[in-house]
Formats: structure tokens, C-alpha cells, sequence
């Protein structure tokens, strides 16, 4: 176990988003994390609050209209500032409905791969729909900094991911702004292109994916949870590879 | 940000604390360097440690929300508001999740050395308490006539049982527990600003403790001694030079509580 820990260590900061209306999904996120050997991890809770709507009517943008993706989005933001202000220069960010590959010396194999100069690294990912699938592969191929991770632009998924401080700034600025008169509200993986964070940010997606969204009861805020699978299906995973009970 | 092992955690305290569903300690990462290394400790001395920390930041959504908002004017000042949210959030995240009860303890919170006092502390609450202060102060506002005298007159006339009285009004909180209507009654009163605008007016959390706020039929009790106090730290506000004073005129000897 304690060999499985030390991988992960080079996060210095773990958080997991949880959301109380599925709490259901807590304990078994945290076995999947047991699993896999992430520990020390910070539980951060996130729920709908009438102030919320304060917040929404002061933004532009489509997130005022679809309350999961605001909440999603405030649970992020939860996240990745509170790893900002206690000064972590690592973070690495978990929704609460991923499940891992079944090999953990694969998915150590790929954590250890990754580039140090990362500023954002997609643990899961998938394409903006804009992107063919075409161009998906492409990118995979042709853009690859390592044997397991390739550079993007226009990703999506913040299913888990890794940041640096870099990365952590450059999110909070783009979600912080959209609260702003000259704001655009956008969900938060929206944010995840050169257009939004800036052209000097590296930002690494995983060739294989290391986890994936899993139906784990009720519909993920991202979506219908189930989707996803036939999401992963069309990129080629096998579904198989995952812990998906 | 990783938990302190350097002291063993005290498991035969945990028991005592076992009644209550839900345990969260509310940190502030602005004091993360100059509290949360010996909270860690005292966590792991009186049987806490295996409570739920829960971070609170201050965030420019917070300025936002206080442009639209009704709130009394203290409340901007001194992280106050962000103090407030970071309660309301502790409060509201074990009532959305379905717990019977939630005990919130503050960063600065330091509990009594004698551990074994503290037990009979906390485990003399009535069962039927919607909110249980085990550190209160009384408040300073002029119009206010909660004084040490009238806690002195609770503890007399209003006394529940050896270690506990009922109160209509008080002050802190760095360490209290709420039943599922506590929960309720406090969400309400935070979340009146935005459901019931024309009434509803943010304050500071502990301004909230008011029976003529949170209903005339709750059950609303504080320690006769105090559980805990707030210990000044060298990141706390001028504001706690005053408190400590009113420890000390409520006739408290603060030798008896652990050291900040």
C-alpha cells in the first residue's frame, strides 16, 4: 500500500467534490481512492444555496440557466482555490463519480510519465464537441510530450486533473472574472483552451485515460452518467480495463 | 495541510463526542501557518481528530454578494462575512446531508486541560437541545442588556441540569452543536437575506443566536462553565483583547483551558 501512496505524493494537495444531494457516491469513491492508494484527501462538500441565484444574476453566460453546472462549477472552484490560498503547488482534483483502471501499476506508469511542466493534466478526458474524432486521434498522436500524454487545446472533463500553481491562478482568474460586468459564465471545463488560460500554459491530457466517469447512481452534474460509458465506448476504451462494478 | 502525527490521538475521548453525527472544524486558510498546527494537537488531545475540516477563504464573490445583499455594517468588516459563510456552510453541508445533529469548532477554540471535566461537560447536554453553546460570551452592544450579570442570572434560575442553562441570547461561536431544527432555523436566518429580502438582514453568525431570531420554542442552552474559549492568536483581530476581558469578568479562569 505504501508503495502505491508514493506516486501520488507528487500532489501535494488532494481534494475530492463531493455533492450532498449524492452523498451516496462518498464511500465508494473513497474505496475506489483506497484502492488506488490516494489518501490524505480533503472531502469538499458542495450544495445549491439561495445565494447562488445573487451570484447567477450577476454573471452573462448560459451557466445561469442549468443550476448543476453552476454548482458543479462552484465545487471546482471550491477546490482549486482553497489548494490556491493554503499555497499547494500540486493539486490534484477529483469529482465523485470516477473510477480508476484496474491496474494500478499502469495508471502508476502513467502518473509517473507525466511531464513536470505540466499546468494542467486531464487524468480523464474527453473532446470538445467541436472536435472530430478524427481530430481527437490526431492530437493524441501527433501531440504527444511523453509515452502517455499528449498537449491539447479544447479538452474537456474535469472529472480529475492536476494543476500546477500556474494553472490553479489562470482558472480562478477566468471563473473569478466571470463574475465581472465584461464576464462570460461558462461551465468549468470550458475554460480548459489557450483562448481562456493563456497560450503559455501547458496542458497535458492522459493518451489512455486513467480514470473515467462511471454511472455510480443518479445523474452526474455533468450530464446522464450513463452517456459517458458510450462516450469512452466511441474513443475507443474498453470499458473493461475499468473498475466499474 | 497534512494531519500532525506527532501526538497520539486520544481514542478514549472520542467516545464522548460520539453523540454528535456530524464533526466539523472550521479552518480559514488565512491562519493555516498560525492555527491549524496546534488545533491539530488539541484536536488529538480531547478526542476530535476525526472530525471533518472544512476550509473557508475569502473570495471576491464574497464582495459580490455583499453589494446585493441587506446586512447589518459590522459585518463587512474584519473577514466577518467570510467568517459567517464559513459557518453557514458547516451548518448547511450536515443538513443537506441528512444529519441528525452537527457540532462546528472554530480554529481558535481551545477546550478545558481536564479532560475528564470536559466529559461530564459533554455528556450532561440534555438530549432535547436545538442549540448548545459550550463556550458563550455575552454581548457588547449598548442596547444590548446581556451583560455577566445576566448570564449569571441564567445560570442561577435557568439551569437545565449541573453543567448546563438555558439562554435567550448570547454570543460565539467557537464551539457549538445544533439539532436538525437548530439546522434549520439557523439556514433559515442566513438564507432570509436572499428568500426573504424584506425582512431578512446578514449578520454575524454569533447575532443569530437570538431566541426572538430562531424561534421563542427552541431549546437553546449553554455550558454553565465554559467547554472551551477562544484564545487570542497573533493573527486575531484587536476584537479578541475583549473577549478575553469577558472571559474574565464572567469569572472564568483561563489557566484552566489549553494554551493557544
Amino acid at each position: 500500500m505504501e508503495e502505491r501512496k508514493s506516486f501520488w505524493s507528487r500532489f501535494d494537495f488532494k481534494a475530492a467534490c463531493l455533492f450532498t444531494g449524492y452523498k451516496n457516491r462518498e464511500r465508494s469513491l473513497f474505496n475506489e481512492l483506497d484502492r488506488v492508494g490516494i489518501d490524505r484527501v480533503n472531502r469538499l462538500w458542495q450544495f445549491p444555496t439561495p445565494f447562488d441565484s445573487i451570484l447567477k444574476r450577476a454573471t452573462r453566460g448560459k451557466l445561469s440557466m442549468h443550476g448543476g453546472f453552476f454548482n458543479s462549477g462552484m465545487g471546482h472552484y471550491r477546490a482549486i482555490k482553497t489548494a490556491y490560498e493554503l499555497g499547494a503547488e500540486r493539486s490534484l482534483i477529483m469529482e465523485d463519480d470516477i473510477r480508476f483502471l484496474k491496474d494500478v501499476d499502469l495508471i502508476r506508469e502513467i502518473v509517473e510519465d507525466l511531464p513536470d511542466d505540466y499546468d494542467i493534466a486531464l487524468l480523464d478526458t474527453f473532446k470538445a464537441q467541436k472536435m472530430s474524432f478524427d481530430e481527437w486521434r490526431d492530437n493524441a498522436k501527433n501531440k504527444k510530450v511523453s509515452k502517455y500524454w499528449c498537449r491539447f487545446n479544447n479538452m474537456r472533463s474535469f472529472a480529475c486533473y492536476a494543476m500546477s500553481r500556474k494553472g490553479m491562478e489562470r482558472w480562478i482568474g477566468q471563473w473569478e472574472g466571470a463574475f465581472s460586468p465584461s464576464g462570460f459564465l461558462r461551465v468549468a471545463d470550458q475554460y480548459l483552451k489557450y483562448e481562456c488560460l493563456g497560450m503559455d500554459v501547458n496542458m497535458y491530457h492522459a493518451v489512455l485515460n486513467v480514470c473515467i466517469q462511471a454511472p455510480v447512481g443518479g445523474t452526474a452534474c455533468s450530464g446522464q452518467a450513463g452517456c459517458h460509458i458510450e462516450k469512452y465506448k466511441e474513443y475507443g476504451l474498453d470499458i473493461g480495463d475499468y473498475n466499474i462494478v | 495541510m497534512d494531519k500532525n502525527n506527532e501526538i497520539e490521538v486520544n481514542e478514549m475521548e472520542e467516545q464522548m463526542w460520539n453523540r454528535f453525527g456530524k464533526k466539523t472544524i472550521l479552518y480559514f486558510t488565512g491562519y493555516k501557518d498560525s492555527r491549524v498546527p496546534s488545533m491539530e494537537k488539541e484536536l488529538k488531545r480531547v478526542g476530535l481528530y476525526d472530525a471533518e475540516r472544512q476550509w473557508q477563504f475569502p473570495s471576491p464573490l464574497d464582495r459580490l454578494l455583499l453589494r446585493k445583499i441587506n446586512h447589518i455594517p459590522c459585518v463587512e468588516r474584519g473577514g466577518y462575512f467570510n467568517l459567517s459563510m464559513g459557518h453557514y456552510r458547516a451548518i448547511a453541508t450536515a443538513y443537506h446531508l441528512g444529519y441528525e445533529n452537527v457540532l462546528v469548532i472554530e480554529d481558535d477554540a481551545r477546550f478545558l486541560n481536564d479532560v475528564s471535566e470536559l466529559e461530564k461537560i459533554v455528556t450532561s447536554l440534555p438530549d432535547d437541545y436545538d442549540v448548545a453553546l459550550f463556550d458563550s460570551l455575552f454581548r457588547s452592544f449598548k442596547e444590548n442588556r446581556v451583560n455577566a450579570n445576566t448570564m449569571e442570572c441564567w445560570r442561577r434560575d435557568r439551569k437545565v441540569n449541573e453543567f448546563w442553562s438555558e439562554f435567550d441570547q448570547l454570543h460565539s461561536m467557537a464551539c457549538y452543536a445544533l439539532s436538525r431544527i437548530g439546522m434549520e432555523r439557523m439556514m433559515f436566518a442566513f438564507e432570509a437575506v436572499e428568500t426573504a429580502p424584506k425582512i431578512g438582514k446578514m449578520r454575524i453568525c454569533d447575532h443569530f443566536l437570538d431566541r426572538n431570531i430562531l424561534g421563542k420554542n427552541m431549546k437553546m442552552y449553554f455550558a454553565r462553565k465554559n467547554a472551551c474559549i477562544q484564545r487570542r492568536f497573533s493573527s486575531s483581530t484587536s476584537s479578541m483583547d475583549d473577549i478575553t476581558s469577558k472571559y474574565i469578568s464572567m469569572g472564568l479562569n483561563l489557566d484552566e483551558y489549553a494554551e493557544a
